[in-house]
């Protein structure tokens, strides 16, 4: 392996572990939603397969970095209903409110751990989030590093994808990368 | 003190959460915009007491929105309500002449605080 993709890999497993605390957090404190079983799967997957709903945010460092929410359906409707709670909405709307939940949560997540990814008093930007519908897979490349986090609660998984550099996706975050 | 507000952030439930909670706390909401380029064409018409600045947007960001319309109306009050936590981004955006910073997720009182906060100060 050369000295970039093990620095790259380094930097995923951090970036990885800022996220899932503040995730796991985020689903307690303002969902009400506990996480019961966590896995983490570090080390150069060869593909992740999105679920229905995800939401994808371009985080800017050295390196940069994709990072996918994607969400069980019976997950994204629990965490509507929470996050929604004193917002009256329109059964007509519920799959747009569900669909701003999921691009909402994931930018106020990981605009959150920005704090803890910039270095050095660098700016860390962030993209608007942007939401991809229908499942779909993510095929690495060979100078790609993927890296999943599966949170499971009661209500459903959610998968958080780490891919990075950022060479699978077009500068409007479309996935680019199916071959 | 009644204020009139206007709300700039993309996401439309978080201008919802916003509204609400500024109603609750009294003020009024003149304007929600969306995007940045819209908050610029919108800030003359209602000339807001207080502007709520989110800095991820599409198009034109947050504090170039910021710094747009105070090149035009320097006694504008702007604060930011983002989910950014980094300082270097709180600097920024303060240094670009924000009054005040407020992270996401929003609560009822730390609004309340830092809008009384921009309110006095200049």
């Amino acid at each position: 392996m050369s000295t970039p993709d093990i620095i790259l890999d380094h930097e995923i497993a951090a970036v990885l572990k800022v996220v899932e605390q503040r995730t796991i957090g985020f689903m307690r404190d303002e969902l009400g939603l506990t996480v019961n079983k966590i896995d983490r799967r570090l080390h150069q997957e060869e593909s992740v397969i999105l679920r229905d709903m995800t939401a994808i945010v371009g985080v800017g460092s050295r390196a940069g970095l994709y990072i996918a929410y994607s969400y069980d359906n019976s997950l994204i409707r629990a965490m509507t209903k929470h996050y929604t709670a004193e917002l009256t909405v329109a059964a007509e709307d519920e799959g747009l409110y569900m669909r701003e939940t999921a691009s909402d949560v994931v930018n106020v997540i990981v605009g959150n751990c920005t704090a803890e990814l910039a270095r050095c008093g660098e700016v860390v930007t962030l993209s608007p989030p942007v939401l991809a519908l229908g499942a779909q897979t993510i095929q690495g490349r060979p100078k790609t590093a993927i890296a999943t986090l599966t949170l499971r609660f009661p209500e459903g998984a959610l998968d958080v994808a780490f891919v990075g550099p950022k060479i699978l996706f077009d500068d409007h975050l479309t996935y680019v990368g199916i071959s | 003190m009644t204020r009139t507000v206007m709300i700039v952030d993309d996401s439309m439930i978080m201008t919802q959460k916003l509204s609400a909670i500024l109603r609750d706390l009294g003020h009024e909401v003149v304007r929600v915009c969306q995007d940045g380029a819209t908050a610029l064409r919108d800030y003359p018409l209602v000339k807001p007491d207080l502007v709520t600045m989110d800095i991820t947007m599409p198009g034109i960001d947050g504090i170039e929105t910021m710094q747009g319309i105070l090149a035009t109306y320097p006694q504008a009050r702007v604060i930011m309500v983002t989910s950014h936590g980094q300082e270097a981004m709180v600097v920024r955006a303060l240094e670009a002449g924000a009054l005040g910073y407020v992270l996401k997720p929003v609560t009822k009182e730390r609004l309340a605080a830092m809008i009384e906060r921009a309110m006095t100060r200049r």
